[in-house]
């Protein structure tokens, strides 16, 4: 019964999608210019370019919802398939970062006409591109290719030149870094988990709880129940302990940058990251308050963010390196000043690896026997007695640190070096040092050579362009 | 009629595999085939977000769904069926290529032709329903280009087009909420202009299309699991090897959450499909399907469901590297909003009508006024792309209708402040009107006002809504903010941020 079959053209069904306000429907030229017109009226003042987000953000958000549905649906390649997939993760950095702080600027008037709204967002989505791409390799690339912080000048290809302060690469660098971290996450964390609970999991304690359940080491799956999740309101404070002692001063890498610029460089980065990050989350506090010891004879603690940033801009190299005395300074600051167990607490270090003078007083916990007995087996060790002493009693700190149940406090190591250090002994040392609690991160500003450059030129073809 | 014997005879098979599948084939439908692929994308776009194919869509969403058309996110693989009474199959006719043998042709077929089936015979009230909306928006679409077509003659006004295909856009979302009252002309206007007597006419016909809408029956799992247990049947008939490449190419009918999970429950209600169609012919709504068990036992069931699912689904999917970590959760995520919203609404409240579950979760809502010294500004959530500025400046000409007696539907003015979520950015935007000292003789048109907009993202943050503007004198004291509700305190604060911001723009 084949008449029930219809074929259809155009001039059978028109297409629905019929846009009456296209000039083709606006049979007079005056009249489609007059509305263009008094839509795009500089008169209107801010009218326009709000009027420019707000559609944006509705065509995108259209295209992501879209998007989903064509994956899910349609018969696609390969190509397409990853295609879209990272269409998919770019939109939605979009929705939740790019517009929202382009609707800022807005506000601000900083972004004046829909010409600058349309750059500034293309800027980010090209950015975003470079480290959401099927590549993920790229963010690293340009990460690993700073040589330079201070100030530069480039001659663009017509010819012009220009200057950009550090200021400009930092903050580029500072959320490239942190968007490094949300990279790799997945775009909806689904397992076996069927809704997800509000806050971030606390994996430890998930997987505790799990394997008391399933009284099997490792857990064969993770359910609901056994979710635990970290209190919403917990607080971050980060301390930056940055080694300033004379061997930070040694030109190591190439174009003469110093250990101490190379930390310097790390530090500011994590600095930026965290405050784009405060800015970000919508609460009423800052959710990171952020420190920076600086490693000296009198260590003391910077707190105020524009004199911790002036500090990482203009450091110098001298004295020795009284690691454990700054970490005494940051654990006396952090239990004095915040006795609310609300804080969780991160040290970072920026050091060359051997702490050299001993710490004289008090220090908590229990001091690791298998740790000292690991320095006397090894006797053709060139640590010295000091730095070995220095060592013991950074693991004790350690230790005690990870053991307590009040807060939590959580330590990462970054060692100014090569890759090629990797079989040292001052690695093997600082390794076993914190076995157990962290794992030392070589930080290798050499062999990531063009990365200011690079970023550099690409924020000028956009502006020029 | 373009003769096409491959079309035919694969046709005809497919009529024949449903005949010995359930026992009988529907009847009374029609099967329109798109011989432009890109008419068909343009059909789905505005099927899917308008309900019917002859619903009038708003500018604003027009320019969003052409968009999509442009940079080809359109789902094109969906099979598009419109389950009235006297159901229509929409098809592009490429379907048929990369199919030799017309055996995928032939599943899709067989699965169109379930739907159809039981929106043939089902005892519910849902076909009839969407016959009515069909038959409404036809109205409508009829009314409304030949009302336009002469009015723009007696005008020579071109942007009436518009002006029309966007009132008659946002009313119908508006009544869907029983938001539309604010326009509430007279009868007596009638006979004054077309104009008048079509706005008139347009108001009562979407007000009875709403009533439609809100009394329709929950449908879509009985419809979808019925046609995937026999497009299942159909493919068992196949030996394996046949039944596995047909299978892959079947990425919109199997494994769809609203399909897979229908069928598990529709299971329970008979042994062969024979019975089953007997037994889904007596469910009038969804509720009635998914009663059968309690909360709990549905959860445990449609995990296996779910695990199926999760082995099958690689199939339809090229991409390998990232089929773990994003393919997989999107569909599984899709299958958890069915699952547990939808399914666990409809069980735990025991919905069985549409107007429940838009109650549930409105996509408009209205906040109130603020009442300022010489205007009032009204305070709506507008989830929808359907009503964007564009639109807003017509729904303000027509709010202003309620204060005073109907005199004229073109600008009146109250300002307007509006919320709407963007995944990520909630934003709320104000428009207003930028000079009240003219004495508003305004152009030919209600687009050239000269309006301001300003928008801010709602957020906690401290100091998020500070400006230089904002600090310069207290004059926002005068505005009266006690006629808002349901707002929650980041809202209130950038309802203030806004108001302020128009008062010294004005």
């Amino acid at each position: 019964m084949p008449h029930r079959i219809f074929k259809l053209t155009q001039a059978h069904y028109p297409d629905p999608l019929v846009d009456y306000s296209s000039t083709e429907f606006i049979m007079e030229f005056q009249d489609a210019a007059q509305l263009l017109r008094q839509w795009r009226n500089p008169h209107l003042g801010r009218s326009s370019r709000e009027g420019t987000i707000l559609s944006i953000a509705a065509s995108t958000r259209a295209s992501y919802e879209a998007i989903q549905e064509r994956l899910l649906t349609t018969e696609i390649g390969e190509e397409e398939e990853d295609e879209l997939v990272d269409n998919l993760r770019v939109l939605k950095f979009m929705l939740d970062r790019t517009l929202p702080e382009a609707l800022e600027l807005v506000n601000l008037d900083q972004l004046l006409t829909v010409e600058d709204i349309q750059e500034f967002i293309n800027k980010h989505m090209q950015l975003m591109k470079e480290e959401y791409g099927r590549n993920l390799t790229t963010a690293y690339d340009i990460m690993n290719q700073l040589t330079e912080i201070t100030d530069i000048e480039i001659t663009d290809k017509f010819g012009r030149k220009r200057r950009i302060s550090r200021n400009d690469v930092l903050d580029e660098i500072g959320s490239i870094l942190g968007n490094i971290l949300l990279r790799q996450i997945s775009l909806w964390p689904v397992d076996d988990i069927i809704a997800r609970p509000r806050g971030r999991i606390h994996l430890k304690k998930t997987y505790i709880s799990a394997i008391k359940r399933e009284a099997v080491i490792p857990p064969e799956r993770v359910q609901q129940q056994d979710l635990r999740v970290i209190d919403k309101d917990r607080l971050g404070l980060i301390y930056f302990i940055v080694d300033m002692s004379q061997s930070m001063g040694k030109k190591v890498f190439k174009d003469g940058l110093t250990r101490l610029d190379g930390a310097l460089l790390t530090s500011l980065g994590l600095f930026y990251y965290f405050k784009l990050v405060n800015r970000r989350k919508r609460r009423e506090f800052d959710s990171f308050k952020m420190h920076v010891i600086p490693v000296v004879k009198n260590p003391y603690v910077i707190t105020d963010n524009d004199r911790f940033e002036d500090f990482l801009m203009d450091a110098e190299a001298k004295g020795k390196t009284r690691l454990v005395h700054a970490t005494m300074a940051a654990v006396k600051h952090a239990t004095d000043t915040y006795k609310d167990n609300n804080y969780d607490v991160q040290l970072v270090y920026l050091s060359d690896g051997r702490p050299n003078v001993p710490y004289d007083g008090m220090i908590p916990g229990i001091k690791s026997k298998e740790f000292a007995k690991y320095f006397k087996d090894n006797i053709d060790t060139k640590t010295p007695k000091s730095a070995q002493e220095c060592m013991i009693q950074l693991n004790q700190i350690f230790t005690a640190l990870k053991n307590t149940n009040s807060r939590k406090w959580t330590i990462s190591y970054f060692l100014m070096a090569s890759s090629k250090f990797i079989g040292s002994s001052l690695y093997l040392d600082t390794n076993r040092m914190l076995s157990g609690i962290t794992k030392p991160i070589l930080i290798d500003p050499t062999e990531v050579d063009n990365l200011g450059k690079k970023i550099l030129k690409e924020t000028i073809l956009n502006e020029s362009g | 009629m373009i003769k096409d014997d491959k079309l035919i005879e694969v046709y005809n098979r497919a009529r024949e595999s449903v005949n010995s599948i359930v026992g009988t084939t529907p009847e009374d439908y029609k099967l329109l085939m798109f011989v432009d692929p890109s008419l068909y994308d343009s059909v789905i776009l505005q099927t899917q977000r308008a309900g019917t194919p002859k619903a009038v869509i708003s500018s604003n969403e027009l320019q969003v769904l052409q968009g999509l058309k442009e940079k080809k996110h359109v789902a094109s693989g969906i099979d598009l069926i419109y389950g009235s009474r006297k159901p229509k199959i929409f098809m592009p006719t490429n379907r048929m290529d990369n199919d030799p043998d017309g055996k995928i042709m032939e599943a899709k077929l067989v699965h169109a032709f379930a739907k159809v089936l039981i929106s043939e015979h089902t005892k519910s009230k849902f076909p009839d329903t969407l016959q009515q909306l069909f038959k409404y928006d036809a109205i409508i679409s009829d009314l409304f280009t030949n009302n336009v077509f002469e009015f723009v003659n007696e005008r020579s006004a071109p942007w009436i087009w518009q002006y029309f295909q966007d009132f008659t856009a946002s009313i119908r979302l508006l009544s869907l909420y029983n938001e539309d009252d604010f326009y509430v002309p007279p009868n007596t206007i009638r006979s004054a202009s077309i104009f008048y007597n079509y706005l008139l006419e347009i108001k009562d016909i979407t007000k009875k299309r709403s009533k439609a809408v809100n009394k329709a029956p929950l449908f879509d799992l009985i419809v979808n699991g019925f046609a995937d247990i026999v497009l299942n049947e159909h493919l068992r008939s196949f030996d394996d090897k046949v039944r596995e490449r047909i299978e892959a190419r079947l990425k919109a009918n199997l494994g769809q959450p609203l399909g897979t999970i229908g069928n598990r429950f529709l299971r329970e209600h008979g042994e062969n499909v024979g019975d089953i169609f007997e037994n889904a012919r007596e469910l009038r709504n969804d509720y009635e399907l998914i009663k059968i068990w309690n909360r709990g036992d549905t959860k445990k069931e449609l995990e296996i469901v779910r695990e199926n699912l999760n082995k099958q689904s690689i199939i339809w999917h090229r991409s390998r590297s990232s089929y773990w970590s994003d393919l997989w959760p999107l569909r599984a995520n899709k299958f958890d909003k069915i699952a547990n919203t939808y399914v666990g609404k409809i069980q735990r409240r025991k919905y069985q009508q549409f107007s429940e579950l838009l109650e549930d979760s409105a996509l408009v809502t209205t906040h109130g006024r603020v009442v300022l010294k010489d205007r009032e500004v009204a305070v709506l959530g507008i989830q929808e792309d359907t009503i964007g500025q564009e639109q807003l400046l017509i729904l303000r000409n027509h709010l202003q209708a309620r204060k005073d007696t109907f005199v004229t539907p073109l600008p009146g003015l109250p300002d307007v402040i509006v919320f709407k979520k963007f995944a990520g950015m909630h934003v709320a935007s104000y428009l207003g009107v930028a000079d009240k000292t003219t004495d508003r003789r305004y152009p030919s048109s209600p687009y050239d006002l000269p309006l301001i907009v300003r928008a801010v993202q709602v957020t906690k943050r401290k100091g998020a809504y500070k400006s230089d503007e904002r600090d310069e004198d207290g004059k926002i004291d005068t505005a009266n903010y006690e006629h808002l509700q349901k707002l929650t305190e980041p809202q209130h604060r950038a309802i203030r941020y806004l108001i302020r911001q128009g008062e010294i723009s004005q």
